[in-house]
Parts: C-alpha cells; sequence; structure tokens
C-alpha cells in the first residue's frame, strides 16, 4: 500500500543505513532530523525521480540522486558509504546534478559540506519540451535553440550559448548561408530582458588578501537587480558547418572524430557568469495560457483577449505568486488592446462588466476611478481551472452522473445522503453506490457533525463534501503514478523488443556506410531487405505505441501543472 | 464507525439508514484481497489531444531523449561483455565530449584526486581524464612526489593558495583518502595516508562526522 505524504511529516530518514555496522545513520540521524520538517516525498515522487534521472543521466547519478532525494542533506562521505558507490563516481555525479541545478550545496559548521536534493526541480524535466515549444512559439527558432542548450546544459555563459547556437542553426541553412551571432545575441538579450532566462548565482569576487585557508565551497551570490543583466559583449562571428561530411541526416556520429580543440585557448569575455533557463516564467506564462484558453472556452474570443491583454500589462508590475493582479483602468485596458482589435471603449466595458460578473470570478471589480478598476483573479482563476480538472475526471472515470452528483456537492458543499439523492434526481441505490466510488477514492470525503457531546454515530451527522486542496493533492499524487507508469510501459516496450531495433539500427548503419561510399541502388535495396515485411510491422506498432506513451506523458504533465500550481497558490494563503 | 462487532454482529452502534444502507439489506461483500493489478475500467479513456503543438512536442521530446544519452552528462555504467562482436558497433559508438566543470563553484572536494593513471587501469577515459585533461601532468606528478617525500600535507595547501582558482587541490587529510578509487594500491594507500590525516586535518572531528569511521574501522571513534 502506497505511503500517503508522510504520516507525521518526517521524512524516512529514521531508518538506519543499510549494513553499517554501530555507527550507522539510526545514531545521528534522528537528533537532526527530530529538529528538522524536512519536505518530503511521496513514493510515487521518489519512483518518478529515479525514473526520470535514471533516463537521462544513467544509473550512477540516478543512485546518488535518488539517495539523496530520501534521506535529505548529506555530506560526500556518507553518501559514497551509503550508496556504495566509489567516491570518484559519487563527486562525478554529484558534479553532473549540481550543473543541473538539480543538487545544492550547503557549508555546515566545521567545513561540512552537505548536499541536498531538489525533488520537485527532478520532476521538472518532463517539462522541457512545452518549455522549449513554448520558446519557439515566441521567439521562434533562435529562442527555442537557446532555451534548449541551457536546459541540456543546465548552465552555460553567453558567449557558449550564442557560439553553439549560430552553429547549429548554420546547420539547417542552406549550402553557403550562415547564421551570425549577432542575431542570436539579439534574441538571448530579449529572453533576458522578458525573464525568460536568468544568471545563475555567481562566485562575488574576493580580494586575494584574506588570510587563512580558503572556504571548503564558494558561497553563490545573487541579487535581484543582476539576474537578467546582460553582460556587454562584442559577440562577432558566424556559425560554422561542421567539416566532415560522414554525418548523415540520421544524426549519426562519424567514425573518426577530431578532439575537441582549439577553443578552450582562446579568453572568453564572460567568464563566470552563466545562464540558466527561468523555469517560474514559463510557468506563469503557461498559467496566463490557461486562463486565457478558460476565458476562450468559457466566453468568447473577444473576452479571451481582453483578458489575455491585462495580463500582458501584469507581466511586470505583478510578481508570479501574487493572488490578483493590480488594478488595470478600463481607460489603460482600451490603451492596450492588441493594435487589430477594434472594439469601442462601450463594447470593452460591457465586455468588463461581463467578466467581472461571471460566477466563475476570474476578473473581479475592485474600483471606479479610471472608468473602472479590475483586476484578474489569480488564485480564483487557478482554483477554478483545478476544480474543472476534477470534474473532469471524476466524468470520465465514473460517468456523467456520478459528475452531476460531484458538481453538486461542490456547489451545495455539504449534503447528507438524502439531500443528494433528492436534488440530484438519482435513485438512492445508484446514488449511493455513485457516492460510495467517489468515496473510495477521495474525491469526496465525510464530515461528521455531532449533535451530541459524546460522538455517538446513531446521533451524529455524515455530511458528503468536496475539499478541493485535498482532492487535488490525492490526483496529483495519481498523475505522477500514472506517468511512472508511463515511463514504465514505454521502457518495457522498447527493452522487449530490443533485438529487433538493434537490428534495424545495424541496417541503417550499414547503410549509411555504404551511401557515403557510393553503392548501388539494387545493393541499397538488397541490405534493406534485411527486414523482413512482418517486421517491418512490428517496428511500425511500437513506433506507434511509444508515440502514444510519449504523448500521454506530456498531457499528464499538463494536469500536474495545473494541480502544483493550484496547491502552491494555496498554500500561500495560508 | 469503529464498533466491535463482538456478541452476536447484528447491531450497529449508529442509524445505518443515516449512511444510505437499509435496515436488513444485503451489504457488499467484504473484499479479501488487494485489487487487480490491471483493473476494468467502465469508460474508455478520452483519445489523447493531436495537434501542430503537440506533434512539435512529441518529436522533441524523443529527441531530446536522445541526445541526452550522448551528452557527457550521461554517466554510463560498464556495460556486460557483448556475446557476439557486432561489426556494426564501429559505426555506432558515440564519442563523447568530456566535460569540466567549472571548479570554482564547486566545494573543494569536488576535485578528482591527481592521481594519474595513464594507462589501461583506467576504465573510462571520461571519469579519469577529467582530471589529468585539466592540470598539466607532469607539474601534477611532480607535486604528488614532493608530497609524499614530506608527507605535509599542510604545506601543500598553502602553495596551492598561491595558484589560481581550478588549480587549487584540496589536500585535506580525508581527501588524500579519497585514491581507494584506485582499485590496485587500495589498502596500501590508506595506510600510507593515515599518518596524514593527523598532520593535515584543520576539522577532523571524528564525532561529528562519522564517515571517518568506514576507512579506520580500528579506531573507535565516539
Amino acid at each position: 500500500m502506497e505511503q500517503p505524504r508522510g504520516k507525521t511529516g518526517w521524512t524516512e530518514v529514521t531508518e538506519p543505513g543499510p549494513g553499517r555496522p554501530g555507527f550507522g545513520a539510526s545514531d545521528r540521524r534522528p537528533r537532526a532530523a527530530a529538529l528538522r520538517l524536512l519536505s518530503t516525498m511521496t513514493q510515487a515522487e521518489i519512483k518518478l525521480c529515479s525514473l526520470l534521472l535514471q533516463e537521462h543521466f544513467g544509473e550512477i547519478v540516478e543512485k546518488i540522486g535518488v539517495h539523496l532525494i530520501r534521506t535529505g542533506s548529506q555530506p560526500l562521505r556518507v553518501i559514497a558509504h551509503d550508496t556504495g558507490t566509489s567516491l570518484d563516481q559519487v563527486k562525478k555525479a554529484l558534479c553532473v546534478l549540481i550543473q543541473h541545478n538539480l543538487v545544492i550545496y550547503q557549508v555546515h559548521k566545521r567545513g561540512v559540506v552537505e548536499y541536498e536534493a531538489q525533488c520537485s526541480r527532478v520532476l521538472r524535466m518532463l517539462r522541457y519540451p512545452r518549455y522549449i515549444y513554448t520558446a519557439k512559439t515566441l521567439y521562434s527558432d533562435t529562442g527555442e535553440l537557446i532555451v534548449e542548450e541551457l536546459l541540456l546544459n543546465g548552465k552555460m555563459t553567453m558567449s557558449a550559448v550564442v557560439k553553439k547556437v549560430a552553429d547549429r542553426l548554420t546547420e539547417t541553412m542552406e549550402d553557403g548561408k550562415t547564421m551570425d551571432y549577432a542575431e542570436v545575441s539579439n534574441t538571448f538579450v530579449r529572453l533576458a530582458d522578458t525573464h525568460f532566462v536568468q544568471r545563475c548565482p555567481f562566485v562575488p569576487a574576493t580580494e586575494n588578501s584574506d588570510p587563512g585557508p580558503p572556504p571548503p565551497a564558494p558561497t553563490l551570490v545573487i541579487n535581484e537587480k543582476d539576474m537578467y543583466l546582460v553582460p556587454k559583449l562584442s559577440l562577432i562571428g558566424k556559425g560554422k558547418r561542421r567539416r566532415s561530411s560522414d554525418e548523415d541526416a540520421t544524426g549519426e556520429p562519424k567514425a573518426k572524430r577530431p578532439k575537441h580543440t582549439a577553443d578552450n585557448k582562446e579568453p572568453i569575455p564572460d567568464d563566470g557568469i552563466y545562464w540558466q533557463a527561468n523555469l517560474d516564467r514559463f510557468h506563469q506564462h503557461f498559467r496566463d495560457q490557461g486562463i486565457v484558453s478558460a476565458v476562450a472556452n468559457r466566453m468568447d474570443q473577444t473576452s479571451s483577449e481582453i483578458v489575455r491583454t491585462m495580463l500582458r500589462m501584469s507581466e511586470i508590475t505583478t510578481p508570479s505568486n501574487a493572488p490578483f493582479t493590480q488594478p488595470l483602468s478600463s481607460n489603460e485596458i482600451f490603451r492596450s488592446l492588441p493594435v487589430g482589435y477594434n472594439i469601442s471603449k462601450q463594447v470593452l466595458d460591457q465586455y468588463l462588466t461581463l467578466l467581472a460578473d461571471d460566477p466563475l470570478e476570474f476578473v473581479g471589480k475592485s474600483g471606479d476611478s479610471g472608468g473602472g478598476m479590475y483586476v484578474i483573479n489569480l488564485h480564483k482563476a487557478l482554483g477554478s481551472l483545478a476544480t474543472a480538472t476534477l470534474e473532469s475526471v471524476v466524468q470520465e472515470r465514473f460517468g456523467s452522473r456520478c459528475a452531476r452528483i460531484f458538481r453538486l456537492v461542490l456547489q451545495k458543499k455539504h449534503l447528507e445522503q438524502k439531500q443528494v439523492e433528492d436534488f440530484a434526481m438519482i435513485p438512492a441505490k445508484e446514488a449511493k453506490d455513485m457516492l460510495y466510488k467517489m468515496l473510495s477514492e477521495n474525491f469526496i470525503s465525510l464530515q461528521e457533525i455531532p449533535k451530541t457531546p459524546d460522538h455517538a454515530p446513531s446521533r451524529t451527522f455524515y455530511l458528503y463534501t468536496v475539499n478541493i486542496l485535498s482532492a487535488a493533492r490525492m490526483l496529483l499524487h495519481r498523475c505522477y503514478k500514472s506517468i511512472a507508469n508511463l515511463i514504465e510501459r514505454r521502457q518495457f516496450e522498447t527493452k522487449e523488443n530490443k533485438r529487433l531495433l538493434e537490428k534495424s539500427q545495424r541496417v541503417e548503419a550499414i547503410i549509411a556506410s555504404m551511401q557515403a561510399t557510393g553503392a548501388e541502388e539494387a545493393q541499397l535495396q538488397e541490405i534493406e531487405e534485411m527486414i523482413t515485411a512482418p517486421e517491418r510491422q512490428q517496428l511500425e506498432t511500437l513506433k506507434r505505441n511509444v508515440n502514444k506513451l510519449d504523448a500521454s506523458e506530456i498531457q499528464v504533465d499538463e494536469t500536474i501543472f495545473l494541480l502544483e500550481s493550484y496547491i502552491e497558490s494555496t498554500m500561500k494563503r495560508q | 464507525m469503529a464498533g466491535n462487532k463482538g456478541r452476536g454482529r447484528a447491531a450497529y452502534t449508529f442509524n445505518i439508514e443515516a449512511v444510505g444502507f437499509s435496515r436488513g439489506e444485503k451489504l457488499p461483500d467484504v473484499v479479501l484481497k488487494p485489487p487487480p493489478l490491471f483493473p476494468d475500467t467502465d469508460y474508455k479513456p478520452v483519445p489523447l489531444r493531436t495537434g501542430e503543438g503537440e506533434d512539435y512536442m512529441l518529436a522533441l521530446k524523443q529527441e531530446l531523449r536522445e541526445t541526452m544519452k550522448r551528452m557527457p552528462y550521461f554517466m554510463e555504467t560498464p556495460e556486460e561483455k557483448q556475446d557476439i562482436e557486432r561489426y556494426s558497433k564501429r559505426y555506432m559508438k558515440v564519442y563523447k565530449e568530456e566535460w569540466i566543470p567549472d571548479w570554482r563553484r564547486l566545494p573543494r572536494e569536488m576535485m578528482p584526486t591527481k592521481k594519474c593513471k595513464k594507462g589501461p587501469k583506467s576504465k573510462k577515459a571520461k571519469v579519469t581524464g577529467q582530471g589529468t585533461s585539466l592540470t598539466n601532468p607532469a607539474d601534477v606528478l611532480k607535486k604528488i612526489e614532493e608530497l609524499e617525500k614530506r608527507g605535509d600535507g599542510e604545506k601543500s595547501d598553502e602553495e596551492n593558495e598561491e595558484k589560481e582558482g581550478s588549480k587549487e587541490k584540496s589536500k585535506e587529510g580525508d581527501d588524500d583518502e579519497e585514491d581507494d578509487a584506485a582499485e590496485q594500491e587500495e589498502y596500501d594507500e590508506e595506510e600510507q595516508e593515515e599518518e596524514n590525516d593527523y598532520i593535515n586535518s584543520y576539522f577532523e572531528d571524528g564525532d561529528d562526522f562519522g564517515a571517518d569511521s568506514d576507512d579506520n574501522m580500528d579506531e573507535a571513534t565516539y
């Protein structure tokens, strides 16, 4: 049976470390753990993190990462001992994890450096395709590649990014054309200005007069105003194509590859200034997208454009975790509408009134000056989106009558068994069945209201209610399990067909090398026939299944985003 | 509803009608085993969303997966011996660029020890190459010889502090013990460097840093 979010809130840290005679983790940990309330990670989240780390960085990094997620903050030696990995490998794994912002370090007293994993950041790896695609829609291919490089490498200097992206873009261009560094730089600056990329905390320059031994680890600092400051670089140059012609379109590496050369010798102008993708900014964008499309679905295109304008105006003035945006006057909104939009002021006012009156309360009216002051209720909007998700899940899992009961209980807040039957107009037996089904899956909960102080069951009201926060948590947990299942199934499918996949790869490799050395069509045909028709069929089926599983992962991650945003927003209120 | 079902089960402690069952009605069976692994669902799931964006993200995802495997950050585990040597393996070998982290941003203990092992002993060029490619091997060898002669870690620390950032090596006592990564001379090195422990340590505190007890089982640290 799965552990729900830790019973008491302590982590599993109090378990004794494996095979540690006497001086085990159990001796030291309880003292420390008893005084620290670490954020617990459910089994499902840990499992998912494990799968993600393994797919992206290999088993060694996965072992170290999962160990840190389970046990919290630990020093280097303890990690090596507890995981039974050589110190060298632990170091390399930690370097990789730190580079990708998945692990942070802290210097404790007596110079001990402890490493802590950021579990929620690991889960963000699921969302990389969405971040990259968003960058593409906003800043086209150049922006897309910049964000992709930053995500793939964790952190990079601007000059390195610009060079890499220019090279990659040049590869895709026609012969003779190259991508100029200046153009890539411009896009980078735009990304920084709109906060989609940000500076990493850096090592402050210290004077050499500092006596005594150097600290065991540098303290990295960054302040708000430096975070989006682009260094003045004059990056001049153009992207280069890779010289060798052995590479073919499938991206297979060449048989002989020159060693990574001379670039190390050039001085890097912005050495030490690293950039990373600002995931929070992307999340803000996704949230805004969600709200706009919800308004479009519920009302019409024009309303959604108005809401989009309001959100755009608030991007800079409102912090992303505020419950509602700064008030905007109707006049301001009118002036900021997109250029092509020809609606008159009165029509705009009508729309705003309509939006403010809508029971979903996405938009609220906060005053009358300036033609009417309006805000967007971000928290309420997230709540509505989360609730809609819950309703949709109930409908698809249990049927539309169940959904009706669910919406009813949501609306009326607390209902007795009898009342549910009456209001929903569903026969008692079925209503009871549906309620218990939803109850057993924790979409609905029972609230006890005792009539007498002794809480006697015969004299207690039992009311059905929906606690949105806990239902959202439950659903989120299921989403994590779903994605873990999807990944495992995909890996299983791939493994099942491993022999066939390898064969097909070998055939492709042979064909590629034959093409490079100039072979006749007939010979190539012969090689291709090494894969029989039923095998091709099998490969087709595999591809289709893997695509489906991958696409499902992406879609479940969207739900995860919604639920996590809502839960986070709610927790901040409390 | 914690009633004890002691003598004669028919008596409920509460009004059964309150939760919707009528008296004497057949209650559902008690479930005696865990739910099935792949339960039947009453309703088929809604088909996945399709569209340009979704297709693009799908392609991106699969591409990223492949790309990640080729990046230097992906640490391979040593492969099991293949049963048959495949000719095409030669054409499919992936040459990975080495990645060298910016040591200035990392704790000093992260730097690999500079025992250069050029030769067949190093399992993977990537892992050991990380250390050797960074510093001048001649310098490093010289340094190590010096250190082993003198056995004085503290002095070498001072020397190090004069050098610029990335060439810094932490010669604190426990770092010397990191050579247990070296397969052959594991035990010998540890024995040798035990002496250095006492001389080097700034902060060695057996109580707090229980990890030390790993390597020196004969010292009871309490």
